[in-house]
């Protein structure tokens, strides 16, 4: 039995999923945060994925794009938890709800 | 057949630990998890002899995503507070609507027939390096561009009002 | 000479002008100033009308003021014939009078000053309307004029009556003012010009026949009607007299009232385009004349008489028109000028003396009040229309237009209007000069400043009717075509006409002067008529239960509905949008999660469906 690309689809979807999983549920921000980059990750798998099993380079191209998404992501998410942090003296996102209508 | 056993072994653990990072109450075993997980993906990548893109996953996820995490985590304070749940009151709907969401895509992947290249493509660092630059280019300046916004959205935010 | 026509109104705008705005501190110069202007104004007036004695052919001077895209033009004009520089003469001549009396009948007021800016703004919007030469200008400076009367009125506006009675003017002339103003416009629609010879010459050629002639006729005589005090719209009038006396001279018996019949006058040709116009026009003003006199019989304010005597005496000139006697409502309209501000002077006077308007409270004035009381009677004379004086040749005029018209009945009422008239003007005259003085007012002569304009009046109200024949030719000149004046010299009209003056005085003076009738014993035997009599015929009564009972609840039901309904409709739509973002708003509940979850759901459902609807779009897949 080789190894397909659906075999490596099936564990960025799993891997996707679980991370969603994170983002409804986590209440703290900078873990929030986490499970955003393991999306990215996930993704990046599967783009990597279909460089190798349908011949095209562009898979890989957007893969190193995705991570450098996830990178600037990382930073500026992480950089806006700080701030909030600073004004509120809270990351908790269940008490984050001055915008409420 | 050792990719085969590599394959499964590097799934089972990014796996394991995308699940521990969305479930530990501890905020630095969930970056430590992330790491994990970066790295198994990583170990996937050379499987798919993707070698320079698993290099550089490791390079951003472990040397920059991770350690900004760690210090968010740090900077932000109690990252472990046994009193409080990790979770909101979204637990079984957002678990029952990623299992809907996991279903939709195995779905789609699963049912439809994709049609396997029969030759296997492998991309060299040279081959990644001259696409970057004539064909790609124009993205790859633009997401130059995004990372130095972002780069300079970073500090602003973070730094203040006070200078 | 016509190009400096414009210096006549002018005059007495800038008096007004320069008194308002001096204020208080021009209170000593104000009446001066004012009734300088006025002088300069009537010696003007004077040249013209000497000049139109020798050439009475109409003379126009105008400017475009705007064009319309079609071929309307409005302008800014002169008119000035016959009619006009008559007119020019006595508003100037009356003002002139008028201003000198008013210092000193105004001379303890505190409002001096106001007065005089009022009333001179008055005399230039009286002059302008005489001289405008077109609808539109003479339909802005009868607003004006409007606007004065209304001032004047209510110039005590601290007391309650004299404002209300100024809001009443307004108001009730509105209603004739709406009719000019649609005739003037109906009028513009259809001959494309609003000039007074443009109109005039068009009804004569036949462009203004049938129905529209008649409307537009019938609309402008709505003003007429308003302005000049006619049945139905007379009600203003009697409460007008709240205002000072010398206004009431001025404005309320000599020039403004008399301005429907100027405009009737003026516009002429077209009245005398349409039967029924001029039908209507004699009947109105008939049954006005008899109908005020008998009003006028029984009531007990000196000013409230000679109101109801103005609009009477405003009926007949309206009457003397209908049946086309142009020189007689004219001539009439000069006349009733002079005699009739000089009864309004003498009654202020009096006023003045004795503090009082209820002629029951006087008496016996003559032996102190020679002067006024002398005037007062030649003025009584003159309305009474006993030869020689004045009103005798108007009043003749006037019946000899309802002969020679061929209107029987309204002779009749002209003559029975004048046993009327007679009767209750020789009544007053009794009751106030003769009899016993009054202890608590014994009343003194009016200073020489007041005594001067009466004087000068009275030898005015007994001379003019010498010129009647002068004034016939020079009148009748100005209507352009050249009218046969047509006379059938009856000498049985005047004869019953002084019969029934006769008798009138007759009556008057058994009952008030020898008092072998008793007034008492008379008011109780006819206690229904003399009742219906002193309530003005329920007229007031009658609007305001028209206005309480009708349109109140009409308004009522109309402000319910407003309030209710399109309020209501309005609110609902508010309160609709309000309740809905209060339900929508819990969907925004700020918390990060809900919105990607929410986000996320939605994009299941999208591709579920998507899925599910169109099975195909997986053959993009490679």
């Amino acid at each position: 039995m080789m190894i397909t690309l659906t075999h490596y689809l099936v564990i960025g979807c799993i891997l996707f999923a679980i991370s969603m999983y994170g983002v409804f549920t986590r209440r703290n921000a900078v873990a929030l945060l986490l499970a955003i980059e393991l999306i990215m990750l996930a993704v990046a798998l599967n783009f990597t994925a279909g460089t190798r099993f349908l011949g095209d380079a562009g898979g890989q191209i957007f893969a190193i794009f995705v991570i450098t998404v996830a990178a600037a992501e990382a930073a500026v998410g992480l950089a806006l938890v700080i701030a909030i942090y600073r004004n509120q003296k809270d990351v908790d996102l269940d008490r984050l709800t001055i915008l409420k209508g | 057949m050792l990719t085969m056993i590599g394959f499964y072994l590097l799934s089972v653990l990014a796996v394991v630990a995308g699940l521990f990072l969305v479930l530990s109450r501890n905020l630095l075993h969930a970056v430590l998890a992330l790491a994990v997980a970066s790295m198994a993906v990583a170990g996937l990548m050379l499987t798919l002899s993707a070698e320079f893109l698993a290099f550089v996953l490791i390079l951003v996820y472990i040397g920059a995503v991770v350690v900004i995490g760690v210090f968010a985590v740090m900077l932000t304070g109690h990252f472990d507070h046994p009193k409080l749940p990790t979770s909101n009151e979204l637990k079984g709907l957002g678990a029952v609507t990623s299992l809907g969401l996991l279903f939709l895509l195995l779905g789609v992947v699963l049912i439809q027939p994709i049609a396997q290249a029969r030759t296997v493509a492998e991309l060299s660092v040279k081959q990644i390096g001259t696409l970057l630059l004539t064909k790609y280019v124009l993205p790859f300046e633009l997401v130059s561009v995004l990372l130095l916004a972002a780069l300079i959205g970073a500090i602003v935010i973070a730094r203040g009002k006070e200078d | 000479m016509i190009n400096h026509a414009w210096i006549i109104p002018v005059l007495p705008l800038a008096a007004a002008v320069i008194v308002a705005l001096a204020g208080k501190r021009g209170d000593r110069l104000a009446g001066s100033i004012s009734a300088g202007a006025i002088f300069f104004s009537l010696i003007i007036s004077l040249k013209f009308f000497a000049a139109f004695l020798v050439n009475p052919a109409a003379k126009e001077v105008s400017w475009v003021w705007l064009k319309s895209a079609g071929n309307l033009t409005l302008e800014v004009g002169m008119l000035i014939d016959p009619l006009t520089v008559i007119m020019l003469v006595v508003v100037t001549f009356v003002s002139l009078m008028v201003q000198i009396y008013s210092m000193g009948y105004m001379a303890e007021d505190e409002g001096k000053a106001r007065y005089f800016a009022f009333i001179s703004l008055f005399t230039f919007s009286m002059l302008g309307l005489v001289l405008a030469n077109n609808l539109v200008m003479v339909y802005m400076f009868w607003e004006l004029v409007g606007l004065s009367s209304y001032l004047l009125i209510g110039f005590w506006y601290h007391k309650p009556e004299a404002a209300n009675a100024g809001k009443k003017a307004f108001v009730v002339t509105r209603f004739g003012d709406l009719g000019f103003l649609i005739g003037i416009l109906v009028l513009g629609y259809f001959l494309n010009t609003f000039n007074i010879i443009e109109v005039g010459t068009a009804a004569q050629t036949g462009k203004l026949t049938g129905g529209l002639g008649t409307c537009v006729a019938l609309l402008i005589f709505a003003g007429a009607v308003g302005k000049s005090a006619q049945f139905p719209l007379h009600i203003w009038l009697p409460d007008a007299m709240e205002g000072p006396t010398p206004v009431s001279a001025l404005i309320h018996a000599a020039t403004m009232v008399a301005a429907g019949v100027f405009l009737v006058a003026r516009v002429f040709p077209v009245f005398t385009a349409s039967d029924t116009a001029m039908l209507v026009v004699a009947y109105v003003g008939g049954f006005t004349a008899i109908f005020a006199a008998t009003i006028a019989c029984v009531q007990d304010d000196i000013k409230r008489i000679l109101a109801y005597s103005t609009v009477s005496q405003l009926g007949y000139m309206m009457m003397a028109l209908g049946c086309g006697g142009y020189f007689a409502g004219v001539f009439h309209l000069m006349t009733h000028a002079a005699f009739k501000a000089l009864l309004f002077l003498a009654a202020g006077s009096v006023i003045h003396a004795v503090h009082t308007n209820n002629i029951w409270e006087m008496g016996g004035l003559i032996k102190r009040m020679g002067i006024t009381g002398t005037t007062m009677l030649i003025a009584a004379v003159a309305l009474a229309g006993v030869f020689p004086f004045s009103g005798f040749f108007s009043k003749d005029a006037i019946l000899f237009a309802a002969l020679d018209a061929g209107r029987m009945d309204l002779l009749v009422l002209g003559i029975f209007t004048a046993l009327l008239t007679s009767f209750y003007i020789f009544r007053l005259f009794f009751v106030v000069f003769t009899g016993k003085p009054n202890s608590t007012q014994p009343g003194h002569e009016s200073p020489a400043v007041m005594t001067m304009p009466l004087m000068t009046l009275a030898i005015l109200s007994l001379g003019l009717g010498f010129f009647a024949a002068r004034f016939e030719h020079f009148i009748v000149a100005s209507l352009g075509a050249n009218r046969e004046i047509l006379h059938q010299h009856n000498r049985l009209v005047p004869m019953f006409a002084f019969l029934a003056v006769l008798f009138g005085f007759g009556w008057a003076y058994l009952v008030y002067f020898q008092k072998a009738i008793s007034a008492t014993l008379l008011t109780r035997k006819f206690s229904l008529l003399y009742k219906l009599l002193k309530h003005k015929y329920f007229i007031d009564e009658i609007y305001l239960f028209f206005v309480r009972y009708v349109m109140l609840v009409v308004s009522a039901g109309l402000a319910w509905f407003d309030r209710q309904v399109v309020d209501g409709a309005v609110n609902g739509v508010a309160w609709l949008c309000r309740r809905m973002g209060a339900g929508i708003r819990r969907l925004q509940v700020g918390r990060l999660q809900a919105y990607i979850f929410a986000f996320v759901l939605g994009l299941i459902v999208l591709a579920v469906s998507l899925l599910v609807t169109h099975p195909d779009v997986m053959a993009i897949i490679p």
